[in-house]
C-alpha cells in the first residue's frame, strides 16, 4: 500500500482519440488473464452481496435450528451448520454486504477528503502545504492504521459505520500524500501552463486538467486500498470491533470459530476463505490497472 | 552525519506533539461526558464525578492537554483506570513478546522472501517465475489471521507438532517460548515476506538492466557472482526502505495476532483495554506505537546510508 506511485507527467490526451484510447487500455487490461479473472471474481461477489436474499437458501440470522447445530458440510448446508443451527452458507453469502461495502465505503471516504486536499495542498504549496498537512499526515502514517482503527473504535464503540469511518480515516493520509504527489509532478506541464495562460481558474485547472490526468494512479491506489480496507474490516470484527452478532460477517464468523476448531473446522474454513478470495481478486484488478495505466511497471 | 541525525531527530518532535494531540483527543471525539462515555450511562452519579475529577475532565481542554502532555514528556502517562498501574510501566512489561514476535516475523520474511525474490527475478518469465510470483499473490492477499487459525488447526490440533499459545519469558524456558513463537511468527510474516518478495524482484529486474551488471558479466565473472556480489546488493536498498515502512502494517497486523494466539503483548495490551475502557492506556499505547514506527524509520535511514555509500546523509535541505 505505501508504495510510490509517482509517474512523471504524460500529456493530456486530445480529446478526439479518446474513444480510442479507452479501446485501447482495455485491450491491455484484457490481454491480462489474472486482472480479468479477478474483475470476474470481483463482479460475481458483488452481485451474490446484492442478491444474497435470493442466493442464501436459509436466513442468515433467524433461521436457526438447535437440533441442526454443528453439522459438517451437507447437501442441505453446503458450508455446515455453527453453534446455533445456523446455515453457514448463507451466513457467508450476507456477510459479503458487509465486507464489500466496508471496502467500499471506507476507501470512498479517504478518497472524499484526500482528493481535494491533496489537490489543493499540492497546486498551492505553501506553508499550509509542507508545514500544516504534510505534518498531519505524517503523524497519521506514524500510527499503525488498525491501531488507529482500534483506539478510535474503543472511544466511539464497536458497528460497522463506526469501523468503516475508522479505516477510512487511517487511509485518507496515503492518499492526500499520493494525489499531492502526482499534482507536484503535473504542475508545470504545458497543459496546465496553457490552461493558466488561457485564464483558467485555479478550482478549473485543478478538477478538469490535473484530475484527469492524475486519475491513473487515483484509480490504482484506490484498488488496492480497497483490498485492505476489506482485511482491515475483518480484523476489527475478528477483534469484536466491527460488525456485531447476530448480524453476519466474515470476520466475527473466524473469531467464534475459534472456539470449536477441533469440533467444527468448516467453521472457520468457509469465512476466512471468503475474505481471502476477496482480497486476491481485487488485488489482481489492482494490478492489472496498474500494469493497464501505467506499462512501465509491468514486470514489478 | 552527526548533523543528519540531530536535524532528523528534531524534525520527529512536531510530528510527536501531533501523535500527542491525535492521542488526546481520542477521549474527545464523542460527544458529550468523557466520564459518561468510559463508564456507560448507567453509571451512578457520584462515580462519573469522582472519575472526571480524577482525570480532571472538569478543567478547560487546553489546561487537560498541556499538562497531559507535561507529565507525559516525563515518562508519565498517566495510570490504568483499571489496576491503577502506571501506563508506562504496562507498557514495558508488555513489550518484550511484541519486540521477540516481530524480530522472529521479520526472519521469517526474509528468510523465505530473499531467495525467492531472487529466484523469481533471475528465473523471469520461467513457470518458477510465475509460481514464486503467485505465491507472493497469495501471500499478500491471506488474512493473516486466517492463516493464523488454520496453522493452528493444522500443527497444533492435528499433527500436535507446536503449541497454539501458553507463551513463557524466554529466559524462563527457552525451549517453550521458542516453540510457541514460531506458528506466530509464520502467520505474521507470511504477508510481510509477500511484499518483500514482490519489492525484491521488481528492484532486482531493475538492477539487472543495468551498466555494471553488464560490465561485470562481460568481464568474465561467473553468474552468480554477478546476481549476488553486484546486483542483489543494490537491488536490496529500496528494498529495505520498503521494508521499514512496512513496520507501522507490522505492529497493527500483531495486534491480531497476540489475540489469536493469547500472547501477552503490547498488542494484547490494546486489545484489552479498549474492551475495558481504559482510555489512558489507549491513548499511551497510540503515543507509543508511533514513537516506534518513528525510531525504526529512522534507523532504516541510518542503515540506508551504511549500506549505499552514494547515500550522503547531508545535513542541507532536501536530504
Amino acid at each position: 500500500m505505501a508504495e510510490p506511485m509517482v509517474a512523471p507527467p504524460s500529456p493530456a490526451a486530445p480529446a478526439a482519440s479518446e474513444q480510442s484510447a479507452g479501446r485501447d487500455l482495455w485491450r491491455r487490461f484484457r490481454k491480462n488473464k489474472l486482472a480479468v479473472f479477478g474483475a470476474t471474481v470481483v463482479l460475481l461477489l458483488i452481485l451474490m452481496a446484492v442478491f444474497a436474499p435470493v442466493i442464501a437458501p436459509f436466513d442468515p440470522i433467524n433461521d436457526y435450528d438447535y437440533a441442526a447445530a454443528l453439522q459438517g458440510p451437507s447437501a442441505t448446508h453446503w458450508f455446515g451448520t455453527d453453534d446455533l443451527g445456523r446455515d453457514l452458507f448463507s451466513r457467508v453469502v450476507y456477510g459479503a454486504r458487509n465486507s464489500l461495502s466496508a471496502g467500499v465505503v471506507s476507501v470512498g471516504f479517504a478518497l472524499l477528503v484526500g482528493l481535494p486536499i491533496g489537490l489543493l495542498a499540492g497546486y498551492y504549496r505553501g506553508v499550509w502545504d509542507e508545514v500544516v498537512i504534510m505534518r498531519i499526515t505524517d503523524a497519521f502514517q506514524a500510527i499503525p492504521f488498525l491501531i488507529l482503527a482500534l483506539a478510535m473504535a474503543a472511544v466511539l464503540g464497536p458497528g460497522l459505520w463506526k469501523a468503516m469511518l475508522a479505516i477510512g480515516i487511517g487511509l485518507t493520509p496515503a492518499f492526500i500524500r499520493m494525489v499531492r504527489a502526482q499534482v507536484l509532478a503535473h504542475r508545470e506541464s504545458d497543459y496546465v501552463q496553457a490552461a493558466k495562460a488561457l485564464g483558467a481558474t485555479d478550482l478549473r485547472i485543478m478538477f478538469k486538467h490535473l484530475l484527469p490526468n492524475i486519475a491513473g494512479p487515483i484509480i490504482v491506489q484506490a484498488s488496492l486500498a480497497t483490498a485492505s480496507a476489506v482485511i482491515a474490516e475483518a480484523g476489527l470484527s475478528y477483534l469484536g470491533l466491527g460488525i456485531q452478532p447476530p448480524d453476519p460477517a466474515w470476520g466475527s464468523a473466524l473469531r467464534f470459530a475459534q472456539g470449536y476448531l477441533t469440533i467444527a473446522p468448516w467453521m472457520s474454513y468457509f469465512p476466512g476463505a471468503a475474505i481471502f478470495v476477496t482480497v486476491l481478486s481485487i488485488n489482481l484488478v489492482g494490478d492489472g490497472l496498474r500494469d493497464m495505466l501505467d506499462p512501465r511497471m509491468k514486470n514489478s | 552525519m552527526l548533523a543528519y541525525l540531530v536535524r532528523r531527530i528534531a524534525m520527529m518532535i512536531p510530528i510527536l506533539l501531533l501523535v500527542s494531540v491525535i492521542a488526546f483527543s481520542l477521549i474527545h471525539l464523542v460527544p458529550g461526558d468523557p466520564a459518561l462515555v468510559i463508564l456507560g450511562p448507567e453509571a451512578p452519579m457520584e462515580t462519573v464525578e469522582a472519575l472526571r475529577e480524577q482525570m480532571g475532565l472538569n478543567r478547560p481542554l487546553i489546561v487537560q492537554y498541556a499538562s497531559w502532555l507535561g507529565s507525559t514528556l516525563q515518562g508519565d502517562l498517566g495510570r490504568s483506570l483499571v489496576d491503577r498501574q502506571p501506563v508506562a510501566k504496562l507498557i514495558v512489561q508488555r513489550l518484550p513478546a511484541t519486540m521477540e514476535l516481530a524480530i522472529f516475523t521479520f526472519l521469517v520474511a526474509t528468510v523465505i522472501a530473499v531467495p525467492l525474490g531472487i529466484y523469481t527475478a533471475v528465473k523471469r518469465g520461467s513457470v518458477a517465475d510465475w509460481v514464486g510470483s503467485v505465491a507472493a499473490l497469495f501471500g499478500q492477499s491471506i488474512p493473516h489471521f486466517w492463516l493464523g487459525i488454520m496453522l493452528i488447526m493444522l500443527f497444533s490440533l492435528n499433527l500436535k507438532w507446536l503449541p497454539s499459545s501458553g507463551y513463557v519469558h524466554f529466559w524462563e524456558n527457552p525451549k517453550a517460548n521458542l516453540l510457541a513463537m514460531i506458528l506466530p511468527a509464520v502467520a505474521t510474516g507470511a504477508r510481510e515476506a509477500a511484499v518483500i518478495t514482490r519489492y525484491l524482484r521488481a528492484s532486482l529486474l531493475e538492477v539487472l538492466k543495468a551498466d555494471y551488471v553488464r560490465t561485470a558479466r562481460a568481464k568474465g565473472l561467473g553468474e552468480r557472482i554477478v546476481i549476488l556480489r553486484h546486483a542483489v546488493r543494490n537491488a536490496l536498498i529500496p528494498v529495505l526502505t520498503a521494508s521499514g515502512l512496512q513496520i507501522a502494517g507490522l505492529l497493527g497486523g500483531l495486534v491480531i495476532t497476540e489475540t489469536i494466539f493469547t500472547i501477552p503483548g503490547f498488542g494484547r495490551l490494546i486489545v484489552d483495554s479498549i474492551f475495558q475502557r481504559d482510555i489512558p492506556v489507549v491513548q499511551g499505547a497510540v503515543l507509543f506505537a508511533a514513537l516506534m514506527v518513528m525510531t525504526v524509520n529512522l534507523l532504516v535511514d541510518i542503515i540506508y546510508s551504511l549500506v549505499d555509500p552514494r547515500i550522503k546523509l547531508a545535513s542541507g535541505k532536501g536530504a
